[in-house]
């Protein structure tokens, strides 16, 4: 088996290496001199006393490496796409299939080696994208950015892993179930996208309950770290009730305080902050970033174990 | 050794076609005693047919007593047809021939001498028949 | 439904094998016997169920009824099997881009029983270039290359869909060849599909035909031809004929009648002048039938 998938495969392969090649080297050249201009801006903001903003408009000319970076999020769905999908729907659509499967060997022992080997060649991309990846963005990191971004936590630690995983046997399904390589390209594409939107949005916040925190109206700071992930911030009135979502603050609010609010007025907030009203903040803290990385990497690793087990089942169909 | 041509439209089994072109070779003397046969595999791969039929025919020429297989060697001519020596054949084939030149400049076309040789055959055999 | 007298044992049988796709019944209730070493065609027009009886047979269908045995095994996902059956499709599929060698190096990996030598020396006889992606020979090359790899597995029965159908005549007349050769070479059972009966008449020996998803004729060949005979006689009724025999077609014009008839018994009205059957006359005129009977049922379906 590992003979066949090889020689199918191999230019697809080494195709693959290049490009990871190439990429290792741009983030490596850049990474070296980003964490350059940050020590050196280190210095200067040391003789200044201005380091607490030194990252504000540190990298703002290097928006093209930062994109490359951040494009790392697509590489699971193009191994799902030209690796995953037409394996098996490749192999129906010239009818190969015809003659693979009437050789001395069953089925499962084909898909198994082909799955062995898809699932060898995700790990190992996925491994040298997040190894890269999660050093390049150490910079980022010192600079004190919410690592739960998008761009950020989904390109860093583990879950690339799981995505590239996800990704190729999200293709062999398809694959496997539709029997044409656009459709399960295409179905690859909208399940890995529509998935994603769903996970970042709706279920990554809820991994562990949010911390909550209230703040006084007046402080000056939230006192809330900037590297943590801010979920909520609304108001809340003395029995602890949200007025700012139901757009009734102004109406709820005492009207001592209301007479406050205008052009050139001033002091609405001590007022409110007398009335007993605080700011309520949810979020997640820095800290969560690795709990948050294995639950979602678990979520997408058990989605992987289930489509092969489909696919499993799908190649025993009638040719 | 001969080569045999197989005529799947003429209605003749393939086999019997076989059987029939070894006994006109035996008879013309295109064959003798001892002579070998193609193998099965030989005619198979130069007319394209069974290699049943092929069998078929040499175990039926074999039942007739005209040829021998000798496994793992081949199938050898064993004994001729009863009937007149090769040179005969070649005798009266060519007083056929003028037979035949005489009949064309008589006027008749292939077909008439075809019927005039079928009939005089059939009659020819019928007094055979009644006079036994 | 055949009376032969098995000779030799039965590698292929079929009993009332049946598959339904969605809303059509690709075969219908399909008993055969195609007895060992022979090599049978498998005759009908496209879209009876040859294609997918083959593919049961080779274990890439399941059926939805009925039992099928291949060399007394029921085709399945098993190694065992696998090993003993050959099949080429129709499409005569190959990987374009590798070439003659490295289909049989495939060959050599995926099977316990393998013949590279032989492989080799096959196309090279036959002037094909071993090194050049197959996608750049021509059909007749492809389907030589794909026979070769089905051989060179060894298969004890080898199932092939519609293999002559795409080629030129020459190839076609080169493909039976090396078939027969193969066969000679001995314990091989061959059953091939094809439309045209024609192409097969020399290769084959024994018939299995499908007409409107059914067996309607299965066995010998040769016996077949004998059992059947065209009658030509004045216009009259039929039925004392009807009564002994088994009419399959029966052409009327005003003072003639031609039947054709599966022989049960002695023809003793001398009336009649009696005439061998071609194959392609028996065969279409089977297909005639079956078309005439499917009519009707569906004629009876709409009514009731």
């Amino acid at each position: 088996m590992t003979w066949l998938v090889w020689r199918q495969h191999r230019t697809d392969a080494l195709f693959a290496l290049g490009a990871l090649a190439v990429f290792v080297l741009v983030a490596a050249l850049t990474g070296v001199h980003m964490a350059g201009t940050y020590h050196a801006a280190l210095h200067s903001c040391a003789a200044t006393g201005s380091c607490d903003s030194v990252g504000d408009h540190l990298f703002s000319g290097d928006g093209a490496i930062i994109d490359l970076i951040n494009l790392t999020v697509i590489v699971p769905v193009l191994i799902g796409v030209f690796w995953g999908a037409p394996l098996l729907a490749r192999e129906v659509e010239q009818g190969t299939h015809k003659l693979i499967w009437t050789q001395t060997v069953t089925r499962r022992r084909w898909l198994a080696g082909n799955v062995v080997a898809i699932l060898a060649a995700a790990t190992f991309i996925g491994v040298a994208l997040t190894v890269t990846v999660t050093w390049w963005s150490r910079t980022f990191d010192l600079i004190g950015h919410n690592r739960f971004q998008p761009g950020h936590f989904d390109v860093q630690g583990i879950v690339p892993v799981a995505y590239a995983l996800f990704g190729a046997t999200l293709g062999l399904a398809a694959g496997a179930l539709l029997r044409r390589t656009l459709a399960a390209l295409a179905a690859t594409v909208g399940v890995m996208v529509a998935l994603r939107v769903i996970v970042v949005n709706y279920v990554r916040p809820h991994y562990v309950t949010a911390v909550t925190k209230l703040v006084s109206l007046t402080a000056a700071s939230s006192g809330v770290d900037g590297s943590s992930w801010p979920l909520h911030t609304h108001i809340v009135d003395s029995k602890g009730i949200n007025v700012t979502d139901n757009g009734n603050l102004v109406a709820a609010m005492p009207n001592a305080c209301r007479r406050l609010i205008g052009p050139g007025r001033v002091g609405v907030e001590s007022c409110l902050d007398r009335y007993g009203y605080r700011m309520q903040i949810m979020y997640q803290p820095a800290n969560r970033f690795w709990t948050f990385q294995v639950i979602e990497s678990g979520i997408f690793v058990a989605l992987a174990v289930v489509l092969v087990g489909a696919a499993f089942v799908l190649v025993q169909r009638d040719a | 050794m001969i080569a045999f041509r197989i005529d799947t439209k003429s209605g003749v089994p393939p086999y019997m076609q076989i059987v029939q072109q070894v006994g006109h070779a035996l008879r013309v003397g295109l064959l003798d005693v001892g002579d070998q046969l193609p193998t099965v595999k030989e005619v198979v791969a130069s007319v394209a047919i069974n290699p049943n039929t092929v069998l078929k025919a040499y175990r039926e020429l074999e039942r007739a007593g005209f040829v021998e297989g000798r496994p793992g060697v081949g199938t050898f001519v064993t004994r001729r047809p009863p009937g007149p020596p090769a040179g005969a054949h070649i005798a009266l084939a060519r007083s056929l021939a003028r037979w035949v030149d005489k009949a064309r400049a008589a006027g008749l076309d292939d077909e008439s001498i075809e019927g005039l040789v079928r009939s005089t055959l059939y009659s020819d055999r019928d007094a055979g028949e009644g006079a036994a | 439904m055949t009376t032969r007298v098995a000779i030799a044992p039965v590698a292929i049988a079929t009993h009332d094998l049946t598959k339904q796709y969605r809303a059509k019944t690709a075969l219908s209730r399909c008993s055969i016997e195609v007895p060992e070493g022979s090599v049978s065609a498998l005759v009908g027009a496209n879209g009876t169920g040859k294609t997918t009886l083959l593919q049961i047979l080779a274990g890439l269908s399941q059926a939805t009824r009925g039992e099928a045995e291949v060399l007394g095994r029921a085709p399945t996902q098993d190694p065992a099997f696998l090993a003993e059956v050959g099949f080429l499709a129709q499409e005569i599929p190959l990987y374009r881009r590798m070439t003659a060698n490295d289909h049989i190096g495939m060959g050599a990996h995926l099977n316990r029983r393998w013949d590279s030598a032989a492989a080799r020396s096959r196309v090279e006889s036959l002037d094909i270039p071993l090194d050049q992606p197959v996608g750049t020979l021509s059909g007749g090359q492809r389907a030589q290359v794909a026979l070769t790899l089905a051989l060179a597995k060894r298969p004890r029965v080898l199932l092939l869909d519609e293999p002559v159908a795409a080629l030129d005549p020459l190839a076609r007349r080169q493909f039976i060849a090396a078939l027969g050769v193969a066969v000679a070479d001995g314990d091989l059972t061959v059953l091939l599909s094809s439309h045209l009966v024609n192409d097969l008449e020399r290769v084959c020996d024994h018939m299995v035909l499908l007409a409107d998803s059914r067996p309607q004729l299965c066995g010998e060949i040769d016996t077949l031809l004998a059992e059947h005979k065209v009658l030509i006689g004045p216009r009259r009724d039929t039925s004392v004929i009807e009564r002994a025999h088994t009419v399959v077609q029966a052409e009327t014009t005003a003072r003639q009648t031609t039947l054709l008839i599966r022989v049960r018994g002695p023809l003793i009205d001398p009336s009649w002048e009696v005439h061998d059957v071609a194959l392609e006359e028996l065969v279409l005129a089977y297909m005639g039938r079956a078309a005439e009977l499917s009519r009707a049922r569906q004629v009876m379906g709409a009514a009731g």
